[in-house]
């Protein structure tokens, strides 16, 4: 997510002086996503100039000046809220890498290797998990926050198992398995045209 | 969460370890609710239990009340006197007997002629009597007192046609009828009261009176003698042999239970299997051994309770029904409340036992489990086939062997031995129902695929299924049994017993025919035998009318009957000296021609036409007549009175009734034998059955002339026993196919579920029903078809011969009908989406 | 001092060429107060784990602890009477007993255990408030939905005094939402001070614990390190951008 279109959001509201944005930005994603104030004013700055802000022109620079959204600003906040973000071609993953590299190597235990990952993510999970805990001080941004970590850490997790799955068959179909050469992703994956 | 803490130290330190009442409490109350969530899967034992409660309740009060009381015809006295009244010196005897013994009470008896078999007697009584009141009661109307005044029996005013108020005609006396009355303790005593002292010419004289046997003793001592022809009595003491009507419906009815507790330990073996998770559940919830045994056995004390005591309401209410039905039949009067309240008793707390234990069965079974095994609703591990299939052999044998013995004695004490054997093979059945169970998966090879699952589901969840499998199987037992018994029985061509005639046919006696040992009237001959031949065919309407005649050997025709002579042939087989039980009549061109037989299609030579299928191939046979009686069974066949191997033809278009002529002598052996024609009595036939004013009319016209008539009596015939025991064993099994299937398949709702899921349509369904019911039914025939004929060998042993005649069409309808029905309503009733489709069941 | 232990606990079944080995050497403990997370795939042996330490099935070899006691030592009747005064189950499906309502499922371990049905019933009537399912005491089984049935399960697990929470999958068939308040009742019922021992092939359910135990293929080969200092670390270094 961009901080661009955070700001536009929070102008979509209505108009907003510039410390005041950086504030709710901070409060409305629970407060894991600390933003400095120098960000703020040069990403308000690039929406003015592309005219997706205006601010009051009486006012001058600093924490007074207020800035509201434009119409064109209104349609850009729109039409990024329904772009899907790019998940057509796979992240550079560096788990990913790491278990295909881990069980080609001679010497080494591909599941303890995996293991090492899971634990690592249930801890994380652990940690996570216990901030939702205490439900009394929980602020419903920072819930849809936390579970989205809690299922992307859960779906890594679930690649392990899959993954751990997957291996654990094929040792016991061919052994010679550890052979078979670097998958070419690119190649199979499908486009629309 | 603090509040629920709960602290009861009160109970930590003193329980048993089993949580004492409030769990046993409230087990049973969890029992109850299932029972009642579930009470239509147990409702064939239910029915079972309350029918046999019902019977036992209903059988003891009519077996207790039928017989008479043993002083019957005693009153209140202990000795009777019976006078005949040729006695010269009557009146001077009974003042002696009044002298020596103290009061006596008087009855004289006249006997009348009332034109029926069954005799009547003109009686001077006195109502108020010192010891004969409680043989006479009054039913409507006064006691006589006049010298013209006489009060009837009810049968013997309908006989003679009179009410009170009537004037009644009696060998030239008329009297006014005045009351109704009748002899509490012998209903079937029909006479005509009349004052004492009315009676000019008793033919006997009663005399009633108490005395000691010291007192009696005293008298023969002291020299007294009674008149020459009179003897003293006292009432038969009252009986001490155990087996007594009451005992025997004990008997009887235990028995019923084993049988049906053996249907209830199917029945509860498939409620254990289908609760095993909740047990299990139970079991992880820390309940002990001791309360997951307390739940099953709850529920069949429920059962068991429940049954009975509807059973018990259900057999008083018929009770209170039949009672005054029985009456008549039993021929005195009953008490409602005379009841052997001890067998009744014990016969309701047998039921709850029975049930109790059926149930104690799987409870156990259950209990044992590993509670892991029955959380996963894994089946627990079936017996060693071997172990089961050596058990069943060895108890089948033992109760052929029993069986064999109570088949070889001839007494009624082979009783023990069979009913024993008749458990052991029951049992026996059970232990090998497993056995057979297991080796229907087999079969399934290569079947289609419901008709697969549904074989191997039966073979995997062996234990509940041959549970099933040996109710059924017992069923069949039973059934097989009776109609091959009966079978036997009726092609015993010897003593066939069955209806003596059809509904349309009436045989008029003018004389005594063959096997009537006691001729109760005198012959009625001549003219006016040929008037009332015709009089009844009148007032039948009919013109079919067979003279009925036996064969007589002339040189002996004139010795009476009374003198031993028996001058009417018979047929007779000596090796085994059974006589032919039925008539042996002849056979006159006019009988051939009524039942439709051209002379032309028998063969000249023969002696004997018979319908009896099998009675032409008995060896050893003779035609008796003559004085043969006389001589006594010899070795030797007399020409004079015997005649060796006669030949008998089958012709099946004779009638097949015991007193219709369905085994004549012809003319030919007539002739060859020297015999002649007597006249005996005449066959009646009409187009409809005959209805009870004809039968009346009939009657009537007989009597007045001194003959008697027959007409169809109400025994069941064989045929009708069999298909009887056909019906009930059929029925029977069904039912616990009904009781059962369901249950079975129902714990396979998953795998239907999947089924449907993956494309199934509800053809599969119905057919994995069908399989299963027609497979369980087809096997339980044929299991039970095998050991009740193992029983059956074993009972007839060497008398083998006799079923040859299997009754094929009983077999067929058992072995082959009842698992097509089975089948086919397995398929109907499963077409329904079950509930347990829809959702998964809740344990 | 742990409620729960398990030492070097073994599980074979069957045997000769079908033996099969569920568990090989297990150690396992579970303190008063702490949740216990077993993490495994399917086949990994974790239900036969929480069975043997429920005392549901005897180990091959190895022996059980439960509240300082032998199992091996405990007769059967012993064992149950455990079961129900001390250890609670929560399976996966829900087993309520049908024909029992609500509450009378959860006073059921009490009434096993000796105490009159009334006063059992108060109690079972407590916890149930507590779990905010008063209103349905009277359901039966087949008239709640899953998410209620688990929850009466789970207040049968937690009724009277008990010390030790064993739950097998016990989200099971249940969505995320009502997977997570199963989870915070085990969770509460933790903080109260029972030892709770959840098998779960799920991390999203495991993450819950206290501890997270990993088991393969009979064995435990892993575990978490304890909490500590959490929030802090996790907000220290922000989400990527």
């Amino acid at each position: 997510m961009s901080v661009r279109h955070a700001l536009l959001a929070l102008l979509s509201e209505g108009p907003k002086y510039g410390l005041q944005l950086r504030q709710e930005f901070e409060a409305r994603t629970g407060e894991v996503w600390p933003l400095n104030v120098g960000q703020v004013y040069t990403t308000l700055q690039r929406l003015e100039r592309d005219g997706l802000v205006e601010s009051d022109d009486a006012a001058e620079e600093g924490p007074q000046k207020g800035f509201r959204i434009t119409a064109d600003g209104a349609d850009e906040l729109a039409g990024w809220l329904r772009t899907p973000p790019d998940l057509s071609s796979p992240p550079r993953d560096e788990l990913v890498i790491k278990v295909l590299v881990a069980f080609r190597m001679p010497g080494v235990d591909v599941h303890e290797v995996i293991q090492v990952h899971r634990r690592y993510l249930v801890e994380l999970m652990q940690q996570w998990t216990h901030l939702k805990e205490d439900e009394g001080q929980f602020d419903l941004g920072f819930a849809l926050v936390v579970d989205a970590e809690l299922f992307r850490l859960d779906s890594v997790i679930r690649w392990l198992d899959t993954a751990e799955g997957r291996l654990k068959r094929a040792e016991v179909e061919q052994p010679q398995s550890a052979s078979f050469p670097m998958p070419k992703l690119r190649r199979r994956v499908g486009v629309r045209t | 969460m603090t509040t629920a803490i709960l602290k009861h130290p009160a109970q930590l330190g003193r329980d048993d370890g089993n949580g004492g009442v409030p769990a046993r409490r409230a087990m049973i109350r969890w029992a109850g609710r299932l029972f009642r969530r579930e009470w239509r899967q147990q409702l064939l034992v239910l029915a079972l239990i309350i029918a046999a409660v019902g019977a036992t309740v209903l059988g003891a009060a009519v077996a207790t009340n039928t017989p008479m009381a043993t002083n019957a015809g005693f009153g209140t006295a202990n000795h009777i006197v019976t006078i005949p009244g040729n006695d010269p010196h009557l009146a001077t005897d009974i003042v002696a007997i009044k002298a020596r013994f103290g009061s006596i009470d008087v009855i004289e008896n006249e006997n009348i002629a009332t034109g029926t078999v069954n005799t009547a007697v003109l009686r001077a009584q006195d109502p108020r009597g010192r010891y004969g009141s409680p043989m006479l009661s009054l039913v409507s109307g006064h006691y006589p007192s006049g010298p013209d005044e006489a009060a009837l029996t009810q049968g013997l005013a309908t006989t003679f046609n009179v009410r009170v108020g009537d004037t009644w005609r009696d060998a030239g006396q008329v009297r006014r009828v005045v009351g109704l009355v009748e002899n509490p303790q012998n209903l079937a005593d029909e006479f005509a009261l009349v004052a004492p002292g009315q009676i000019k010419s008793p033919t006997q004289v009663t005399v009633m009176f108490n005395a000691t046997a010291s007192g009696i003793y005293a008298a023969q001592s002291a020299g007294f003698k009674l008149p020459s022809g009179a003897s003293v009595e006292t009432p038969p003491p009252p009986t001490t042999n155990i087996i007594n009507p009451s005992t025997l419906v004990l008997v009887l009815d235990t028995f019923g239970l084993l049988l049906i507790g053996l249907v209830a330990v199917a029945g509860f073996t498939v409620m254990a299997q289908r609760r095993m998770r909740a047990l299990g559940m139970l079991g992880a919830l820390g309940a002990t051994d001791r309360h997951i045994r307390l739940v099953m056995i709850a529920n069949g004390a429920v059962v068991g309770v429940m049954g009975t005591l509807i059973g018990a309401v259900l057999g008083f209410a018929g009770w209170f029904a039949y009672r005054p039905r029985l009456e008549t039949s039993a021929n005195h009067v009953i008490a409602p409340f005379h009841l052997p309240w001890w067998l009744i008793g014990t016969a309701m707390v047998l039921a709850v036992v029975t049930a109790i234990l059926a149930a104690r069965r799987p409870a156990r079974a259950m209990a044992r489990l590993p509670i892991v095994a029955a959380l996963s609703g894994r089946p627990p591990s079936p017996k060693e086939k071997q172990v089961s299939a050596m058990r069943g052999g060895i108890l089948v044998a033992v109760g052929f062997g029993l069986i064999a013995i109570a088949g070889g004695s001839k007494a009624s004490g082979g009783m023990l031995p069979l009913l024993l054997g008749i458990v052991a093979l029951v049992i026996g059945s059970l232990f090998l129902a497993p056995v057979a169970i297991a080796g229907l998966a087999d079969l399934g090879h290569g079947a289609p695929i419901a008709m697969r699952l549904a074989l191997r589901d039966l073979a995997r969840y062996r234990s509940r299924s041959s549970t099933a499998l040996g109710a059924i199987s017992v069923s069949i037992i039973i059934a097989v049994i009776t109609c091959v018994v009966a079978s036997a029985r009726a092609s015993d061509v010897l003593d066939y017993s069955g209806p003596n005639l059809a509904p349309n046919q009436l045989v008029v006696y003018v004389g005594c025919g063959a096997g009537e040992g006691n001729c109760p009237f005198s012959p009625v001959t001549g003219a006016k035998a040929r008037a009332l031949r015709s009089e009844v065919a009148a007032s039948l309407g009919t013109h079919e009318v067979l003279d009925l005649d036996s064969a007589v050997y002339q040189k002996t025709a004139n010795i009476p009957t009374s003198k031993g002579g028996n001058p009417t042939a018979t047929l007779f087989q000596m090796n085994t000296s059974r006589n032919y039980s039925g008539p042996l009549y002849v056979a006159t061109p006019a009988m051939l021609h009524l039942f439709g037989i051209r002379q032309s299609t028998v063969a000249s030579n023969a002696d004997i036409l018979t319908s009896r299928v099998g009675l032409a191939g008995l060896p050893n046979m003779q035609i008796l007549f003559g004085d043969a009686f006389n001589q006594g069974p010899s070795p030797g066949c007399s020409p004079s009175s015997c005649f060796n191997n006669p030949k008998i033809e089958t012709v099946s278009s004779l009638p097949t009734g015991t007193s219709a002529p369905n085994t004549v002598i012809t003319e030919h052996a007539l002739h060859a034998l020297g015999l002649t024609l007597a006249p005996t009595g005449f066959l009646y036939q009409t187009a409809k059955p005959l209805t009870a004013v004809q039968i009346n009319d009939a009657r009537e016209l007989a009597a007045s002339t001194g003959a008697s008539i027959e007409t169809k009596n109400s025994e069941i015939g064989l045929s009708q026993l069999t298909e009887l025991a056909t019906a009930a064993g059929i029925l029977l099994a069904l039912g616990i196919l009904a009781m059962t299937v369901g249950l079975i398949r129902s714990e396979t709702a998953s795998d239907l579920r999947i089924l449907a899921a993956t494309g199934a349509s509800s053809r599969t369904r119905r057919a994995l029903t069908g399989v299963t019911a027609g497979a369980l039914g087809l096997l339980g025939a044929l299991l039970g078809t095998a050991v009740g004929y193992v029983a059956c060998i074993g009972f007839f042993g060497s008398k083998l011969g006799e079923l040859t005649h299997p009754p094929i069409l009983d077999l067929l309808l058992i072995i082959v009908g009842m698992p097509l029905v089975a089948a086919a309503g397995g398929w109907l009733f499963s077409g329904r989406q079950p509930p347990a489709i829809a959702r998964s069941p809740m344990e | 001092m742990s409620y729960l232990e398990l030492r070097g606990v073994s599980k074979v079944y069957g045997e000769g060429p079908t033996e099969v080995h569920a568990l090989t050497g297990v150690d396992l403990s579970a303190d008063a107060g702490q949740l216990v997370a077993v993490m495994g795939a399917s086949g990994s042996g974790k239900s036969t784990l929480l069975t043997i330490a429920g005392s549901l099935e005897e180990p091959t070899s190895g022996e059980v602890l439960v509240g300082g006691a032998l199992l091996s030592k405990m007769s059967r009747n012993d064992k149950a009477r455990m079961r129900r005064r001390s250890i609670g189950y929560v399976f996966q499906d829900y087993n309520l007993l049908a024909g029992l309502s609500a509450v009378e499922n959860v006073s059921l371990p009490l009434e096993l255990d000796g105490v009159a049905a009334k006063k059992a019933q108060s109690a079972g009537m407590a916890v149930l408030e507590e779990l905010g399912l008063a209103d349905r005491a009277t359901s039966f089984p087949d008239e709640l939905s899953g998410g209620e049935r688990q929850r009466v399960s789970i207040a049968r697990a937690v009724v009277g005094e008990r010390h030790l929470l064993l739950a097998d999958e016990p989200s099971g068939a249940l969505d995320s939402a009502n997977g997570e308040a199963v989870m915070r009742l085990v969770l509460a019922a933790c903080r109260r001070g029972v030892a709770a021992v959840v098998v779960t092939h799920e991390a999203q359910l495991a993450s819950w614990a206290d501890r997270v135990v990993f088991l393969r293929d009979g064995r435990v080969v892993d575990q978490t390190e304890p909490l500590s200092g959490i929030e802090e670390s996790l907000l220290a270094h922000g989400p990527k951008q």
